[in-house]
């Protein structure tokens, strides 16, 4: 993940507190980062506070964030860290509900947390962005089929279209994103 | 395991947006607040030391303004009340009370160890530490005296003169209560001062001057006969500079009036105060209870007033202060025309 130009200026921009480069810089981000967030939670509500977060602690440290940072790494790496708290505080007030299993870090060593965050984070964040990319019909798709579990009838009558449309549709998708990661 | 496809609702991302404006809204007035709870805390904080040094300062310059003669004056403020007594008392260095007789005259000699007392040598201790006499004198008592540097102190009813044997010290300081004339003998660079209760001062050279300052008294009077003296008192203000003070030429006096906290200066014939020193009580144009609280001191003696008197009456004239009491009511009785009945076991004069 690169800076680009208008990251690097809009940066620079909130940092003196222009108020416009930062919704600027929301708008840019938010959807990707929200995509990025729902790989880490089921629930939407974390996902949403969890970006809430980030643009408010940078706007509150504006005048104290870095001069040059990778501002998408950034922007990845704090919403990670925020989701993943949301989600741990979750965990110890309702310990019973096993919803979030599938995200439960393992029990591991400090070390291996890291190195374990670091490379959802690079997988999560390419994700996000290769995700952005699909069309709305792509990722409807491909949510049914693999978050949802419907058999491609379903899905196909849900599209409005036909059950091998539906299948082709989902396996070039898969290869589009495979050829991205 | 699969990546989560989901997808969030177009208004998802306005909705959040519209949250976090509203967070940076009010992120923004708890900053202000919290500039505010700063800034008020801080401006507390400075006040409050400023106050406490202030108060530490006060207390310091306090402390070093009360001076050695004046603690001795309040450690001894009970001892040998001179209202038990109906001699006069000298009080040395080593607590031992020395009573003297009536018209009394007490000299030192310049090392302030010898003391003359009605022509009878007394030796006081010689120690190299100058120490602090008292003479007492009651009502109906007068005492002189000549200090070890030669000044002359006359001593009406009613007082208390404590001073030390010798002066050592940078300045001369007496501490007086009741009513004192003092001819002070010029040193320019040992200046001479009166202090009195209340943080009252007079400041001199070399000079003759009356000093007033009973504690039942409202005023504290300084009245100068000859030469220049200053007098200060310090208010109980809050800071040390809160003093008044006034420099009083021949022929005037200050006035303190205790409760006002001011000093008010008049040129007046003075002479009349100083008369007592020579054995008479002079007055003119002076109201008969003024006259009459005079004589009380002199003579050791009560007036109860039956008789409505006329504020505009005033009287003029001297009393001899060795005469006898009988023969100053037969005077009072003649002048005022009012009855004069006189209770000699309890010092009471009844005016009908």
């Amino acid at each position: 993940m690169e800076n680009t130009t208008e990251d690097i200026l809009l940066w620079q921009q909130i940092k003196k507190g222009d108020i416009n480069a930062f919704e600027k810089l929301y708008d840019i981000y938010a959807d990707v980062l929200l995509t990025f967030a729902l790989q880490y939670t089921n629930e939407e509500s974390f996902a949403k506070d969890a970006i809430h977060d980030v643009f408010l602690d940078i706007y509150k440290y504006r005048t104290g964030l870095a001069e040059s940072v990778n501002v998408k790494s950034y922007l990845f790496k704090i919403t990670q860290r925020n989701v993943l708290k949301k989600h741990k505080a979750s965990q110890k007030i309702f310990s019973l509900s096993t919803d979030y299993d599938s995200v439960i870090l393992k029990e591991l060593s400090f070390e291996e947390i890291l190195i374990e965050e670091e490379n959802t984070l690079e997988r999560n964040s390419k994700l996000a962005f290769a995700m952005e990319e699909l069309t709305e019909k792509q990722r409807t798709a491909l949510f049914y089929r693999f978050n949802e579990d419907k058999p491609y009838e379903e899905i196909a009558s849900i599209l409005d279209i036909s059950v091998e449309s539906s299948r082709t549709l989902i396996y070039r998708c898969l290869k589009e994103l495979r050829k991205k990661l | 395991m699969y990546p989560n496809f989901k997808i969030l609702p177009k208004e998802t991302k306005a909705d959040l947006k519209a949250k976090i404006a509203e967070s940076i809204a009010l992120e923004k007035k708890r900053t202000r607040r919290k500039k505010l709870y700063v800034f008020s805390s801080s401006a507390a904080a400075v006040f409050c030391l400023f106050f406490g040094l202030v108060t530490i300062f006060k207390q310091k310059s306090q402390s070093v303004e009360i001076n050695a003669i004046e603690e001795f004056a309040k450690n001894t403020a009970n001892e040998g009340s001179f209202e038990k007594s109906n001699k006069v008392q000298l009080v040395l260095s080593n607590q031992e009370a020395v009573t003297v007789g009536d018209s009394t005259t007490i000299a030192y000699d310049a090392s302030g160890n010898k003391i003359n007392v009605n022509n009878k040598q007394i030796q006081q201790e010689i120690s190299k530490k100058s120490q602090y006499n008292t003479v007492l004198v009651p009502y109906g008592k007068r005492a002189q005296l000549s200090l070890a540097d030669g000044t002359q102190v006359w001593l009406n009813s009613g007082s208390k003169l404590i001073y030390p044997t010798s002066f050592d010290a940078e300045t001369r300081e007496v501490f007086l209560e009741g009513e004192g004339i003092f001819d002070v003998s010029h040193n320019v660079t040992k200046p001479f001062f009166v202090r009195a209760a209340n943080n009252y001062s007079v400041r001199v050279l070399g000079t003759l001057f009356n000093v007033s300052c009973y504690a039942k008294d409202a005023k504290v009077s300084t009245a100068l006969l000859r030469g220049k003296v200053k007098v200060a008192y310090a208010k109980k203000g809050f800071f040390k500079t809160d003093s008044i003070q006034t420099i009083l030429k021949p022929g005037m006096i200050a006035s303190l009036d205790k409760k006002r906290e001011t000093i008010k200066t008049i040129a007046q014939d003075v002479e009349p105060l100083f008369s007592w020193r020579k054995g008479y009580y002079e007055f003119s144009e002076e109201r008969l209870p003024s006259v009459l609280e005079k004589l009380t001191r002199y003579y050791n003696v009560d007036f109860v007033l039956n008789k409505k008197i006329s504020p505009n009456e005033t009287y003029s004239g001297a009393f001899k202060l060795n005469d006898d009491l009988d023969k100053v009511v037969e005077t009072l009785e003649a002048t005022t025309g009012f009855e004069f009945v006189y209770n000699e076991a309890a010092r009471e004069i009844t005016i009908n």
